[in-house]
């Protein structure tokens, strides 16, 4: 397998994306133990309006993560959006649920060829720096949907936006918006808000069923946006097909990193645990189980790292878009699969909300949907079954 | 004296691998075994064919009444011959599989399958088109492509630095179980034609899926069974108690 050239490696990382990865997994091991996560749950009684604090938002900005697929000449670091795999599935494992794919997907939109010059000038600058985005996506539970229902209509140097723009993760912090939104015909384009311009527009809190998120609905009446600041036609969809396939590349990633920790604690248990007079883990009905789980999440990982390589080597090509939305598939189901065994093997602790197998897998049951559910992906690869089996070798 | 099974081409076979206990008085189960290259065709061995399930043959049970295998045949130390054994199972049980397996291991790929549904019709149209069946393909694609990532994956030391032995340790348990789910669903896409075998005239591929389903147990089961892997990956990768 050594003997195959890089370019042809299902799967490359670099001395960069290692270090990225070691240097993230030490500071969300450190910053983010479970203690951390139960005080910021959103039920819990002195949890911060954000679910972090600005202290350790400077810090994660100090680290350089916001700057991940950023150029230089605009602040960034000059490395490439898919180091950002290691950094959010390190965020994963701790259950951190920090605005960085946020950041760093808006980056990669407004990178989009089309996009004005200047707009993107002014905020990757921004966003290197740790200005807080959201991005309302959605115009309802359907992540096939056209999201144009957020009315946009042209005046004279700006647009105006109406609609409702539901499930918006970290709105309430935000500085900067990507808000999806149609034309009256039905033509998709992309408004770039910026909440220092004045901007008003409600927010009603969801109660989302992973408690380390914060996600709002967020109502538009009128708002205002200078025209400078909107992206129509080919450049919007392209900005929208960014957004979508990023987004379910990291929370594919996300998804791999809690599964992990979810599988190590599902194993502590298995061994400690005795019952019968035996650890618990002896028993195949557990044994089994728990590594066909493993498996999965050893599936998921190499799927995530594989569609990282792709971006890496050709952007977001039809291939590395196939290699996407598999990885989201596989790590959604992986997470959802361990984070339910979690909860059963862990007899009737496991049935508490002091266990910590219930934050796994409330944190499975939010991202198998989040950027589009299994069901969602595997429908759009079977549009593209020429692409799904491409030239990797059997015997490598 | 004695017997062994699954001596594979043994009526060919001018020599076979021999693991026979030299040391019946050792304490331990594996020691006072020695390795030998024994010769088939002397007085005293007689390989008899057996037939798998797929009307095929290719193993012999071999059995050894008084035969006399010369003191050179030895491989290796006296009673030493778990040691050398073992060496050769990694290389039956490992990535090197397709070496030491040959055409029985050759894998069948998901382009095949597809390959394979464009060419069979339901409801009048290419089986491509029916959207379950198209789902099924995905699903097999996706545990393919994750399997060959793994594979790659796997010479990366700082990717699999948790637990190193995951991959190279549940390869054989996840390669021949997607070939068993991948050939058991070319047979359910044919139709009527999956109920043939070869030698049908109606026979799809000359009733190769069927052949290749069948014969695809000596993978799962053979090199350590599917069942006896999951053990072993749950208690040497895991650190599950036994």
């Amino acid at each position: 397998m050594t003997a195959l050239p890089l370019s042809e490696r299902l799967v490359t990382f670099s001395e960069d994306d290692a270090m990225i990865a070691e240097s993230a997994a030490a500071f969300c091991r450190e910053r983010w133990p479970v203690a951390a996560v139960r005080a910021e749950l959103m039920s819990a009684p002195d949890a911060s309006a954000d679910g972090f604090t600005s202290a350790l938002w400077q810090d994660v900005v100090a680290l350089g993560w916001t700057t991940l697929g950023i150029p230089e000449v605009h602040g960034g670091s000059g490395l490439g959006f898919s180091a950002a795999v290691s950094l959010v599935e390190a965020m994963g494992r701790q259950l951190a649920a920090w605005p960085i794919p946020a950041s760093l997907l808006a980056a990669q939109a407004l990178q989009v060829p089309g996009v004005t010059p200047a707009l993107a000038a002014d905020w990757l600058p921004r966003i290197a720096a740790g200005a807080r985005v959201a991005l309302a996506i959605l115009d309802d539970a359907d992540w096939g949907g056209a999201m144009v229902a957020c009315q946009a209509t042209p005046a004279s140097d700006h647009w105006v936006l109406s609609g409702d723009k539901p499930y918006v993760l970290d709105a309430e912090g935000a500085d900067l918006l990507l808000v999806l939104a149609g034309c009256e015909d039905g033509t998709p384009v992309v408004a770039c808000v910026d909440r220092a311009d004045g901007t008003a527009f409600t927010a009603a809190p969801h109660t989302l069923i992973d408690e380390t998120r914060r996600a709002a609905s967020l109502t538009l009446n009128g708002v205002a946006v200078p025209a400078s600041h909107v992206i129509t036609g080919d450049a919007a969809i392209e900005m929208r097909r960014s957004l979508l396939v990023g987004g379910a590349l990291l929370a594919a990633a996300d998804a791999t990193g809690a599964a992990q920790a979810a599988l190590n604690l599902t194993v502590q248990y298995l061994v400690n645990r005795t019952q019968f007079g035996r650890p618990i883990g002896s028993y195949q009905a557990l044994k089994h189980p728990t590594v066909d789980a493993l498996n999965a999440i050893e599936s998921a990982r190499s799927l995530v790292y594989h569609a990282a390589t792709l971006w890496s080597r050709e952007g977001l090509s039809a291939t590395t878009e196939v290699a996407c939305r598999m990885a989201k598939v596989q790590s959604a189901e992986a997470l959802l699969f361990i984070g339910d065994r979690s909860v059963q093997f862990h007899g009737g602790m496991g049935f508490t909300y002091d266990c910590d197998a219930q934050l796994y897998l409330r944190r499975a049951l939010f991202l198998h949907g989040h950027f589009g559910d299994p069901a969602h992906h595997r429908r759009r690869l079977g549009a593209m079954l020429a692409l799904l089996t491409g030239a990797t070798t059997c015997n490598d | 004296n004695g017997q062994k099974v699954w001596t594979t081409l043994g009526h060919y076979a001018d020599y076979m691998i021999l693991l026979a206990r030299t040391d019946p008085a050792a304490e331990r189960k594996y020691a006072g075994l020695s390795f030998f290259l024994a010769p088939m065709k002397i007085p005293g061995v007689e390989a008899r064919p057996i037939r798998k399930m797929t009307n095929e043959y290719g193993f012999t049970e071999t059995f050894f009444t008084d035969a006399r295998i010369p003191a050179d045949c030895i491989m290796g130390a006296e009673n030493q011959g778990w040691a050398i054994a073992m060496r050769t199972l990694q290389y039956e049980r490992g990535a090197e599989a397709g070496a030491a397996g040959g055409p029985i291991f050759a894998p069948m790929r998901v382009a095949d399958l597809i390959a394979l549904a464009e060419a069979t019709e339901r409801d009048g149209k290419p089986a491509t088109e029916d959207p379950v069946i198209q789902d099924q393909l995905v699903a097999l694609a996706i545990e393919e492509r994750a399997l060959h990532a793994s594979r790659h994956r796997a010479h990366i030391p700082a990717l699999v630095n948790e637990r190193p032995a995951a991959l190279p340790l549940s390869e054989k348990l996840r390669g021949t179980e997607l070939q068993r789910r991948l050939r058991l669903f070319a047979v359910g896409l044919q139709g009527a034609a999956g109920g043939v075998y070869v030698g049908d005239h109606s026979a799809v591929n000359g009733g190769e899926w069927q052949r290749a389903y069948m014969n695809n147990f000596g993978a799962t089961i053979g090199g350590g069974t599917s069942q006896v892997q999951a053990n072993i990956v749950g208690e040497m990768v895991l650190g599950l108690p036994k």
